[in-house]
This record gives structure tokens, C-alpha cells and sequence, in this order.
């Protein structure tokens, strides 16, 4: 009977029965319908943007509309156009939000709440225009003058760097990979805390340890928990592969930035995962009973979550220093290195020693975990102290 | 000194059980004369005149625990225990609580490594690897609760190193065997506490262990439960099982274990044959009751003794029985005379001087 088959079989012990209870199979079942339902969201978001409504009151200058629809053509949008005979009646509709902007007389600008530049500026420049025109009507301009003075000048542009069609993609499909990251390494580093209470608290512990060591319990719980959310992933992959197929957006291959994303996702699951859940195991051994686990368990999820937060900003500033050295702190590492591969800037070399760094930092929690496992599991009745658990587990 | 080489656990036949027989429930009767093993064939000793079969045991076969120490901080749980089973055999292990039992069989599960001393198997140090066909019943019972009946088994049979098909088949025994069959794909939750409790016994059991270590395998079950489980222990000690078991229930331990042995404050204070413990004790229990009431002589070194109520003397064993008797019948009219060794439980009692 070989130490690794022990191993293997509470891992599987841990992976089935756990894989069958109903809270596992709920959490997967929203969690597909989540994703189907990302879909069509994204599809509507990527709908041609709304058109602006505008609403005019009292006078307006001659050609104003004309002047909008130019204006609007001019930032790519289209414009609606409402007159009210009174302000009351358009303030109304500004409270229904039917439009966005009332015009009053041409020289008042009346906004339900939230002002907007790019509409504020459209209607000024209309408004200019048309007042331009009354001008030069006035001065006797003819029609090759008038056109010579207000024809837009036409500018050519060009950019240093080439415009990436993929960076807002990236950008997003790094976001979701860094909460899905997040939520998993908690949510699975729980598991493995509560797993190990459980079998403490219902004593369990001591017929399982009568017939193999607590490193072997030890490793054999993370490792079946750590099979259960690696599946969880791969339903969810396999979920957003369909939706993917479904989506096109212009100039970016979805399938390859997807399979890119969900691979890097999975490949720091297995790093980020495992490093937490020798953590939420040894802390959970010190403990005797379910209702004492918070305050241990609390910890860890205050250990992860500013690697969170660096990731989260990592998105937008790849480049900054805390960024580059979060991604080589183990605890943060697996959220924030995935990101910075994820938008293009971390060379293989830095990912390879972030990766190391990992790989030593689970090596000594295993060591330290599988003693604190070795002085803990059987002291129930209150909390153990680590160093107590680490005392008492001479060999 | 090593315990076996003084213990008389090995040295006599089990032919000496015919007469302390007790008077137990009717199935206990039924059961020690229907067992294949037959009294006096089978015994295990270094010499032991009269003995036709000279099957001994021998250090090769025997489990025993030699010079236990363990502290915990400053408490002394175990102060160098020595005691041995041999196949076959059931030994109760007794002691107050806070003795040291608990502490001694998780030593000989390997949960807990002593500070000296050792445990050793067939003539040497237990391995993982021996302890692989040990079976163990914490008194903390614990199951996975949410886990089926049969799957839990199959689970436990497996990791001591049954093979998936064999794990299977060990469990489907088990459960006929305790009336469980039906409740196999019952969660363990759903069980009643004694159906519990044989689940229990039957992880301990399902991989066909050699060594048998229960703690307190009686507390909280029935009296045809305890039966049932008495029943069982016999069995697989006519198989050729080395079972130790601790409890607090003496009479039970006296119905059913050949061999004792009584811990205190980490030592244990006596071991071996139960029969043999009795008939070399230096007191006898004299239990007289004259016109229906408790009778005691005034004469030679007497103690009294209260057993919830019921009042015997303990006189020396060369007490002058006829003298006894006469003085006896000059009170009154005898309605019990009983003059016999110690019961386990004035055994006990001397032992741990409490």
C-alpha cells in the first residue's frame, strides 16, 4: 500500500463527495447560466451607440438643426430632435430621461442630472454655426465665401503607436479572468478550511488517522478540493468557448484571445490556489469547531485581496513599480502576473521566476502545514496556537 | 522488566474460563458454548502444565506496549505502561479516567508518538506498514456524516489497503452481519446513534485487522447491542485477532476479556489472566447474609465494603472459613454464605487504591 495511493484516495474521497452535494452543482449550474446569459449582453452593448436626443424651446437661430445633425455627423453619432412649447413640458421630459439636453432660446443648456461634454459641445457648435451664418448673411457674403469661411479644415492623422483593436478586449477579458481568479482562490481556499474543521469537529480525524499520516491528509484534501475547482473552470471555459463562437467583434479573434485568457487563468488557479489552501488548511487545523474558523479564517482573505486590487489596476498600468513587484510576491503573484501577460508586457523570463517563486513558497507551506496538521489534529476543544501545533509536533 | 516475561496473561489455558462463566444473558451462555473455539483446546503460555495443546505464544505473535512514556506539557499522561495481548485473546484495558488509556491506544495506533518506549509487533517495532491490519474505534466516534453507509466503508477499506473489489465485499459482509444491509446507501446522518455505532465497529473492522484497539466500544449501546458487539469480539478473537478494549463497565469486561490490564497515573498497577489475578489475589470476598440482612464477622482483618447498597466483607485468603460459617449460623438463620476470590471489581478497586 503505497503512501501516493492513500494520497489519491482521499483526494478522491474529497473531489466526489463534495462534487455531489447539492451547494456544488447549484454554483455550477448559475455559473454556466451566467455565462450564456454574458452573451447577448455583450452583443447589445456592442449595438451602434444611441442616438442623442436634444429638446429645443422658445427661438433658435435658422439652420439649427441642419446645424446639429452636421455637428453630430462630425463625432460619429446620430441626433433626435423634440421641440416643446414649453419649459415645463421639456423639463418633464428631461425627468423621463425621453431626451437628454434642453436648449432654451439657443443660449441656455438644461441637463437632467449628469452633464455631457461631447453633447454640450455638438449643440454649441451648432448653435455657433448657425449664428455664424446669420452674420455673414448680414455682411452680404456670397454662397463661395460663406463656404470658404466656414468648411471645416481638413486635417490628416496619425498616431506613434499602432492602435491595438484587441487592448479593450484585453483589457476586459483580463478583468473577468482576474475576478474569476480571485473568487476561486477563496472560494476553494475555504473549502479546504472548512474541510478540515469538519473533520475535526465531527472527529472523523482520528479513524482517517489510524490508517494514514497528516501530511498525506493533508495533501490529499488539497489536492481533490483543487480538482474540484479545476473542473469548475473547465466547465467554465468549455461554457465561454461556446459563447465566444457566437460573438465576433471587428479585427480581434475572440476564440485565440479567450483561449489565451482562460488559460493563463487556469494555469495561476493551480499556483494561486494551492499556495492558499495549505494556508486555509493549516490555520483551519487550529481550530476545533465551525463557529471558530472566522477568525482564522479571515487572514488569508485579507492575504489575497490586495493582490486584487494590484491586479485590478495592473489592467490599465501594467507598468507601474507595485505591479512589477506584486507579480513576484507569491500571495499576489497569481493575480497580478496573469494580468500583466494578459496585456502584453511581461517578458517569459519575469514570468518564469514569478512562477518559482510560487512553486518555493507552497514547498515551505506544505512543510509548515503538514506539521501544524501533525500537532493539531488531535487537540480538539479550543484553538491551538501554531507554535503550540508546531511544538508539539516533534519528530 | 518487560511485562510479558512476568504476566500470566500467556501462561494458562483457557480452560480456567468454564468456571467463572457468568451468569450473564442468556445469548452470552449460548454464544461461549457455540463458539468453534472450544475451551481448554487452544492456550497460549510459556509453561502451563495440564495443557494437551501446547500452542504458546510467543514474543513472535504478541502485541505489547513496553515502557510507554508521554507527557503533555507537564501533565503525565503515560509513566512507562507495559502490557501484551496475544492473538486470540481479548484483553480489557481499565483504568480511572485520566489514567492514561486513551493515551496508550492511540500510541499503539501511531496518533501519538511516545516520549521512550515503544510498541512492539511480532517481535519487533510496529511499523505504519503493520498498523495497516490494525483496526481502531476512538471513543470520540466520528464518521463522515453526510457520507453513505457503504461508501464510507468501502472508503476506509481501501485505505487500509484493500483492493477496490475486496473493500466491497468486506463491507457487504459487515453490513449483513450488523443488520445494516438495508441502510447501506443511508447517510451516515440519517442513521439512528446505535445504527451509528455499528457503523462505527464496522470501520474498524472492514479490512479484516489483527490487532483490534476499541475504546469504550460499549458505551452507549443497548443491552442486545452489547451482545451483539460481545459476540462479534469472540469471533474474531477465535479467529486469531489480538483485541484490547477499555471500559468503565466491569462486569461486562469480566463476562468477556480473558486477560486485564488496569492503568493508573500512567503505570499499569496490575496485568494479566483475569482467572489467575483472582485466584492469587490475598483476599477473598465474603458475602454473608443472616435473617435477610447483611451479615459481617467481628473476628480477623475484615473491610467493608458498599457496592451501591449491597455490603461484603474482604477477608485474607487462609480466613478461617469454618469459624466464619459457625459464628455465621449462631446469629441466625443463614439465607447466603458465599466465600470466592475477588470480582474484577475488588480487583479494581485494590489496584488503584481509590
Amino acid at each position: 500500500m503505497s503512501r501516493y495511493r492513500q494520497v489519491i484516495l482521499l483526494a478522491r474521497r474529497e473531489f466526489i463527495q463534495r462534487a455531489k452535494s447539492r451547494a456544488f452543482l447549484v454554483t455550477m449550474a448559475i455559473i454556466v447560466v451566467v455565462v450564456v446569459l454574458a452573451g447577448p449582453i455583450i452583443l447589445l452593448l456592442q449595438d451602434e451607440e444611441k442616438p442623442i436626443d436634444i429638446g429645443l424651446v422658445g427661438s433658435e437661430p435658422t439652420g439649427l438643426e441642419s446645424g446639429l445633425d452636421e455637428q453630430a455627423t462630425a463625432f460619429d453619432v446620430e441626433v433626435t430632435i423634440t421641440r416643446f412649447r414649453t419649459i415645463v413640458e421639456a423639463e418633464e421630459a428631461l425627468n423621463d430621461e425621453s431626451i437628454d439636453v434642453v436648449l432654451v432660446d439657443a443660449s441656455e443648456l438644461v441637463w437632467h442630472k449628469d452633464e455631457s461634454l461631447r453633447t454640450a459641445t455638438i449643440v454649441t457648435g451648432a448653435v455657433a454655426a448657425a449664428e455664424q451664418r446669420v452674420v455673414m448673411e448680414e455682411l452680404g457674403l456670397t454662397d463661395e465665401e460663406m463656404i470658404r469661411l466656414v468648411a471645416p479644415t481638413q486635417m490628416t492623422q496619425r498616431t506613434l503607436v499602432a492602435p491595438d483593436p484587441e487592448e479593450e478586449p484585453r483589457q476586459i477579458a483580463a478583468f473577468v479572468g482576474t475576478f474569476i481568479l480571485y473568487v476561486s482562490i477563496i472560494v476553494f481556499g475555504q473549502f479546504v478550511a472548512v474541510g478540515t474543521v469538519e473533520e475535526k469537529q465531527n472527529r472523523v480525524v482520528e479513524v482517517v488517522l489510524s490508517r494514514v499520516k497528516p501530511a498525506q491528509v493533508l495533501v490529499g484534501k488539497v489536492l481533490g478540493i483543487g480538482a474540484l475547482g479545476l473542473t469548475q473552470l473547465l466547465v467554465l471555459a468549455a461554457t465561454v468557448a461556446v459563447v465566444v463562437s457566437i460573438i465576433e467583434i471587428p479585427d480581434v479573434s475572440l476564440p485565440s484571445l479567450g483561449a489565451e485568457i482562460i488559460g493563463g487563468v487556469i494555469f495561476w488557479f493551480l499556483l494561486g490556489y494551492t499556495l492558499y489552501a495549505f494556508i486555509n488548511a493549516t490555520l483551519g487545523a487550529t481550530v476545533s469547531r465551525q463557529e471558530d474558523l472566522g477568525s482564522v479564517a479571515v487572514l488569508p482573505t485579507l492575504l489575497v485581496l490586495p493582490g486584487f486590487f494590484i491586479a485590478v489596476r495592473a489592467i490599465e498600468s501594467p507598468d507601474l513599480l507595485v505591479v512589477r513587484l506584486a507579480s513576484f510576491f507569491p500571495p499576489w503573484a497569481p493575480m497580478v502576473m496573469p494580468v500583466r501577460s494578459a496585456v502584453g508586457n511581461a517578458p517569459f523570463w519575469e514570468v518564469a521566476l514569478s512562477v518559482v517563486l510560487v512553486l518555493a513558497a507552497i514547498y515551505l507551506l506544505v512543510r509548515i502545514g503538514a506539521r501544524v496538521y501533525t500537532g493539531a489534529l488531535l487537540r480538539t476543544g479550543g484553538k491551538v496556537k501554531l507554535r503550540e501545533a508546531w511544538k508539539a509536533a516533534r519528530n | 522488566m518487560r511485562q510479558i516475561g512476568t504476566s500470566s496473561a500467556l501462561s494458562t489455558c483457557h480452560i480456567h474460563h468454564s468456571a467463572w462463566l457468568p451468569d450473564g444473558p442468556a445469548g452470552y451462555r449460548a454464544h461461549f458454548r457455540g463458539s468453534k473455539r472450544v475451551m481448554g483446546e487452544r492456550c497460549y503460555g510459556v509453561s502451563v502444565p495440564g495443557c494437551k495443546d501446547d500452542t504458546r505464544a510467543s514474543e513472535a505473535t504478541i502485541l505489547s506496549i513496553d515502557a510507554l512514556e508521554r507527557r503533555y506539557g507537564d501533565v503525565v499522561a503515560l509513566a512507562g505502561a507495559s502490557f501484551a495481548v496475544a492473538p486470540g485473546r481479548i484483553l480489557g484495558f481499565l483504568g480511572p479516567n485520566g489514567a492514561g488509556k486513551t493515551t496508550a491506544m492511540r500510541c499503539i495506533l501511531g496518533l501519538v508518538r511516545p516520549d521512550a518506549g515503544e510498541v512492539r509487533w511480532q517481535g519487533r517495532a510496529v511499523t505504519d506498514q503493520d498498523r495497516l491490519r490494525f483496526g481502531y474505534m476512538p471513543e470520540e466516534r466520528g464518521l463522515y456524516p453526510k457520507m453513505r453507509v457503504r461508501e464510507q466503508l468501502v472508503h476506509f477499506g481501501r485505505l487500509s489497503g484493500l483492493s477496490a473489489d475486496a473493500a466491497g465485499e468486506a463491507t457487504d459482509s459487515w453490513l449483513a452481519v450488523l443488520g445494516l444491509a438495508e441502510r447501506a446507501n443511508d447517510k451516515v446522518d440519517d442513521l439512528s446513534h446505535g445504527n451509528q455505532q455499528r457503523v462505527q465497529l464496522a470501520v474498524a473492522l472492514v479490512h479484516d485487522p489483527v490487532v483490534l484497539i476499541l475504546d469504550e466500544p460499549f458505551s452507549g449501546l443497548d443491552p442486545l447491542a452489547v451482545v451483539e458487539v460481545t459476540g462479534i469480539l469472540r469471533d474474531l478473537a477465535d479467529r486469531g485477532a489480538a483485541i484490547v478494549f477499555s471500559s468503565h463497565q466491569l462486569d461486562l469486561v469480566e463476562d468477556v476479556c480473558q486477560d486485564v490490564a488496569i492503568i493508573d497515573h500512567g503505570r499499569v498497577v496490575l496485568s494479566g489472566e483475569l482467572d489467575d489475578l483472582k485466584t492469587r489475589s490475598s483476599r477473598r470476598r465474603l458475602d454473608v447474609v443472616v435473617d435477610g440482612r447483611p451479615w459481617v464477622p467481628n473476628t480477623g482483618s475484615v473491610e467493608i465494603v458498599d457496592e451501591q447498597g449491597r455490603f461484603h466483607s474482604v477477608v485474607g485468603k487462609g480466613a478461617p472459613v469454618g469459624e466464619i460459617l459457625a459464628a455465621a449460623t449462631a446469629a441466625g438463620e443463614v439465607d447466603r454464605f458465599t466465600f470466592e476470590p475477588p470480582t474484577l471489581s475488588d480487583l479494581f478497586r485494590e489496584a488503584v487504591k481509590r
